[in-house]
């Protein structure tokens, strides 16, 4: 349950001094980004925190212990870090200790400071200051992060390679990735977005996406399960005509953990299909918000979030699909189905339809159960004994997700991910 | 011949209600059993007790299996030592292959018998020759459990799965419910050849159609959770002809 300990004044007062303090010389439009995002952040942050977004999570107790991480610059060499090559052909991106850097020649329509924080790389933080953008993870990401990273294609720019952005492990940090994508007019790519295991850590990933007419995009969000650590991903989506994104999220859970998704589809036949597999176990958390607005006609949904909690594990879904009176001929399809292997785990689920006309195709249904009985009893009749039963039932749950990631390799990184996971 | 099961003065609770009431069966090897009876006599009881469905207790009586008390031995362990159920209902399991289903479940049994797995390529040719036997499209194998299959389909994998898995004793579950005829005789053709010298069977069914391909040594009816008459192929035929009334309130 949330801990509603917070010193509030505290603190504000520590951000404040932390953002005052901050011993690099930096430009005005950071500082002014960041005194901005400050104002802002005082006067929402109490009431947001009693809000049903937050009412399941740890975030009290993450900003409690928001000042008692490492905010400091680190030398980070890649020798330090044990990879795993199976997608090393992919073009990687790692992030550590606050900045983006890589190891081999970036293309024009990737970009990242590079400690360079001239008004000409202001646009690669694409900071804006609208309402929705106001809430607690974006605001403390403006005041936090020292980097972001901008990924922009060009007009017809079909990117065949895949993307990969490596999150290196952290110990005892307080980081804001930020990630920034933008797809031009008839433009596509794959993009893979990787959290390796940190300890004792607060990460607080915002990611933002615009895809103009007739664009596509893969994205994929892995976290490795995060050791006594705080983590947030929030991502923000919009769509103009004629898109297709497909969103692939596995969350092996942290301390606490929590998604926030906002998907929009501005422009008609945007088409958005967002798939979370998230599996607390220990005594992690892992909490999962979506929200969709239809704002146009002929725009589709399809969201599907399945939950594998174990031991004293904890999940929540709450998602909302939300298609105004004006909008017609929209689809929009709402799934959470949980497993709960332990008596201790817990799930909550609300999923949501705010639907105010007739010329729409929505359904929604969540369950939540144990494995089945039957299936079990059928798996040992042919001699498969309990342990690997319970992994086969538990890889079926995951399966109808898993085996939606269109590339094999991917998938199979999915997989062996999982597998690992589950034999730790 | 040796005897393969024996089941003695059997009494099985389902929660509070007693299903079977003194049963008493032995089985041989080289025999093939039917039985049959009406709706809720216990036949179905009598199988899953026997495979070990957790939520069938037995109250009294034992079921020896060859030299196991089967009370002692968890399902796995049943079915490594050669019992094997063919489900009324076959589960749907989607995500695990057929293919990668049976290979785990041989190769479990090998483990069992401290063998080491059977090579790809023999499982495959194994696995090739008994689908083709059963009459079942190998794209079927690399999907999901039974995951699509129609009513016929299932239950003619229930076969290829004992058939795969080569077991001392089948036990199967109305096999025949729902299959038209030619499936019928492909699934006969699967337990006819699965019969030999060291092997047994146990057929429960509701009608004497399967009965016509597969000719049994015994027939058995059924009521009330106990045996009340054995006969032969010609029992199965009066049953046909007469229904179970003349048996079960004379």
């Amino acid at each position: 349950m949330a801990n509603q300990s917070l010193n509030q004044s505290d603190h504000m007062d520590k951000l404040q001094s932390f953002i005052e303090n901050d011993s690099r010389n930096l430009p005005d439009w950071v500082n002014q980004g960041r005194e901005s995002a400050f104002k802002n952040y005082k006067d929402i942050c109490n009431k947001q925190l009693k809000t049903a977004t937050w009412k399941n999570t740890k975030l009290n107790s993450m900003l409690d212990n928001f000042f008692e991480k490492e905010f400091t610059d680190q030398e980070t060499s890649l020798n330090q870090f044990e990879l795993d090559s199976t997608l090393e052909d992919s073009l990687r991106i790692f992030f550590h200790s606050g900045a983006f850097f890589t190891e081999e020649e970036m293309p024009s329509y990737i970009r990242f400071l590079k400690g360079n924080y001239s008004e000409e790389n202001q646009a690669i933080f694409r900071l804006e200051n609208s309402s929705e953008r106001q809430s607690i993870p974006y605001l403390l990401n403006n005041i936090i992060s020292r980097d972001a990273l901008l990924i922009e294609t060009a007009e017809n720019q079909h990117v065949e390679k895949l993307i990969h952005i490596v999150h290196l492990p952290h110990k005892n940090a307080n980081i804001a990735p930020r990630l920034n994508i933008v797809l031009a007019k008839n433009s596509s790519i794959k993009i893979i977005d990787e959290q390796l295991s940190s300890g004792d850590s607060i990460i607080n990933n915002y990611i933002d996406i615009k895809c103009e007419e007739h664009s596509s995009l893969d994205y994929y969000k892995v976290s490795h399960a995060q050791n006594d650590s705080h983590q947030i991903n929030s991502l923000n989506l919009d769509q103009e005509a004629n898109t297709n994104v497909n969103v692939f999220s596995l969350d092996l859970g942290a301390d606490s953990a929590s998604s926030l998704n906002h998907l929009k589809l501005n422009g008609e036949n945007s088409n958005v299909s967002c798939s979370t597999l998230f599996m607390p176990s220990i005594d992690r958390s892992s909490h999962h918000n979506i929200i969709i607005d239809h704002l146009s006609d002929k725009s589709s949904s399809s969201v599907n979030y399945r939950g594998i909690i174990n031991d004293h594990g904890v999940g929540s879904f709450f998602g909302k699909i939300k298609v105004t009176k004006e909008r017609r001929n929209t689809s929009a399809f709402m799934q959470n189905k949980n497993l709960l292997l332990s008596d201790d785990s817990k799930i909550s689920t609300i999923p949501i339809l705010e639907i105010y006309n007739d010329d729409t195709e929505c359904s929604h249904s969540a369950t939540s159960g144990s494995l089945d009985k039957e299936k079990l009893f059928y798996l040992k009749t042919r001699g498969i004994n309990e342990y690997d039963a319970k992994n086969f039932l538990i890889k079926s749950f995951m399966d109808e997700l898993v085996s939606q990631i269109k590339s094999r390799r991917l998938r199979e990184y999915v997989n062996g991910l999982i597998l690992g996971y589950r034999k730790d | 011949m040796t005897k393969i099961l024996s089941i003695k003065d059997l009494h099985v609770d389902v929660g509070n209600t007693s299903i079977v009431n003194g049963l008493n069966l032995d089985i041989s090897s080289g025999e093939t059993h039917a039985i049959m009876g009406p709706n809720g006599s216990g036949k179905s009881t009598l199988a899953k007790t026997i495979a070990g469905h957790p939520d069938y207790k037995i109250r009294s009586g034992t079921i020896m299996y060859r030299d196991h008390d089967l009370n002692d031995l968890s399902i796995e362990e049943r079915s490594n030592l050669g019992v094997f159920l063919g489900f009324q209902y076959p589960i749907e399991i989607p995500g695990l292959s057929n293919t990668a289903f049976l290979k785990a479940a041989i190769n479990a049994k090998r483990k069992y018998h401290n063998l080491g797995d059977l090579s790809a390529s023999d499982f495959l040719v194994d696995l090739k020759e008994k689908s083709r036997m059963m009459d079942i499209e190998q794209k079927f194998l690399s999907r999901g459990v039974n995951e699509g299959f129609s009513g016929g389909e299932k239950k003619r994998n229930e076969i290829l799965q004992m058939l795969m898995l080569e077991p001392v004793l089948s036990i199967l579950d109305e096999t025949d419910s729902g299959l038209d005829i030619d499936s019928m005789k492909v699934v006969a053709s699967g337990v006819n050849a699965f019969r030999n010298e060291n092997t047994a069977s146990l057929i429960i069914t509701h009608y004497e159609r399967l009965l016509n391909y597969i000719t049994p040594d015994y027939v058995h009816v059924f009521h009330n959770g106990a045996i009340i008459k054995t006969g032969d192929i010609q029992l199965a035929r009066d049953l046909e002809e007469k229904g179970y009334e003349w048996l079960t309130n004379p």
